[in-house]
């Protein structure tokens, strides 16, 4: 084991579980085709770029999260090597109420940051406030993933992902022909609203995927 | 949030006040729901403002226990009103779909009050021997 594997493998674990860490080594090596025994110029950066995405992915706490990518950006950057800026994604696993105000209030905080206008934050968080509640009434636990998109038409995009029972009656939903006792016909109809993309996949074995776009002009 | 917190109702003459911050989950609605028809039963009460000035975000879920909190009060007799919606959550609830009509509104708690002590019946007149003279 090189001493760069190693601190490497020790950063991952301030996020990751022990096998989680491995994983996302190993498939950052192989993606980035890096050899941490023979570091050329650009392949720090090209490694930390494939962990990176492991650890969005699979970091639960985001203080730790962060303490991870800090201490990998220190261990690997070289500097050298500028690449194009990357998508960046944010995964908030959902499984109760306050989850909820955690998912839209970091989108809200990256429509800003995007320089969504104000009324635009508010749809935003709208939208991410109805998928998350749905995820939470009717599948339990689930997760949503907010995307600023950086590459093409600027915007954001929100996925939300759950393995609950699916919605079997989504056309009626959409032609507003039904209405739930809990109000989830209108959360949908108007997330759609809302936003400038709607699309959903859904089936009783394979849960629900929502994913809804919102682009700057 | 503890278990225990719940969202305070103020009695102010024959009005009860309740001010809704941030979110509101599945147990704090039913919670306000019954703390708000046991303040009406105990008597006394003949307008609700519910306002709506610390919520900068209103979805689907929040804007129907409104809207059943405002029916449910009608149903027992007494007038209830939204107040100090967000420019922003008004916009958004429109585009949406979803405009609150049942529930009657105003631009801040101070006009909600006037709201219902303008409307509030006045006593029967003529009854009592005490004309107008």
């Amino acid at each position: 084991m090189s001493q760069l594997e190693t601190e490497v493998l020790g950063a991952l674990r301030v996020a990751l579980s022990d096998i989680i860490a491995k994983s996302v080594y190993q498939l950052g090596l192989s993606w980035s085709k890096v050899d941490t025994h023979r570091m050329g110029p650009g392949d720090g950066s090209r490694l930390l770029a494939e962990l990176e995405k492991g650890i969005r992915i699979y970091a639960r706490d985001p203080a730790k999260r962060d303490a991870c990518v800090r201490r990998l950006t220190e261990l690997l950057k070289d500097g050298a090597a500028p690449r194009a800026e990357p998508d960046r994604r944010l995964v908030v696993s959902v499984d109760e109420e306050s989850d909820i105000v955690t998912a839209r209030g970091m989108g809200r905080d990256l429509c800003r940051e995007l320089g969504f206008s104000m009324s635009v934050q508010v749809k935003v968080a709208t939208a991410i406030s109805e998928l998350a509640r749905n995820i939470v009434q009717y599948a339990g636990r689930g997760r949503i993933t907010i995307t600023a998109l950086l590459n093409g038409r600027r915007g954001i995009e929100i996925t939300a992902y759950d393995e609950g029972p699916g919605i079997p009656n989504m056309d009626e939903i959409l032609n507003r022909k039904y209405r739930s006792t809990r109000g989830m016909g209108m959360g949908l109809v108007g997330t759609r609203n809302l936003m400038d993309e709607f699309e959903v996949r859904t089936g009783p074995r394979e849960g629900t995927v929502i994913r809804v776009r919102k682009y700057l002009s | 949030m503890t278990e225990t917190f719940r969202i305070p109702i103020i009695k102010l003459k024959d009005n009860l006040i309740v001010s809704i911050q941030g979110s509101l989950g599945d147990r704090l609605v039913i919670q306000l729901k019954e703390d708000i028809t046991s303040a009406i039963e105990r008597g006394g009460v003949r307008g609700l403002v519910i306002d709506l000035s610390g919520i900068d975000v209103m979805d689907s879920f929040i804007s129907r226990a409104i809207r059943d909190i405002g029916l449910v009060a009608r149903l027992m007799g007494v007038r209830a009103v939204i107040s100090g919606m967000e420019p922003m959550v008004a916009m958004t609830l429109v585009e949406m779909g979803m405009g609150l009509e049942s529930v009657k509104a105003a631009l801040n708690l101070e006009a909600a009050l006037d709201m219902l002590a303008r409307d509030a019946p006045r006593p029967l007149e003529g009854f009592g021997g005490k004309g107008r003279g």
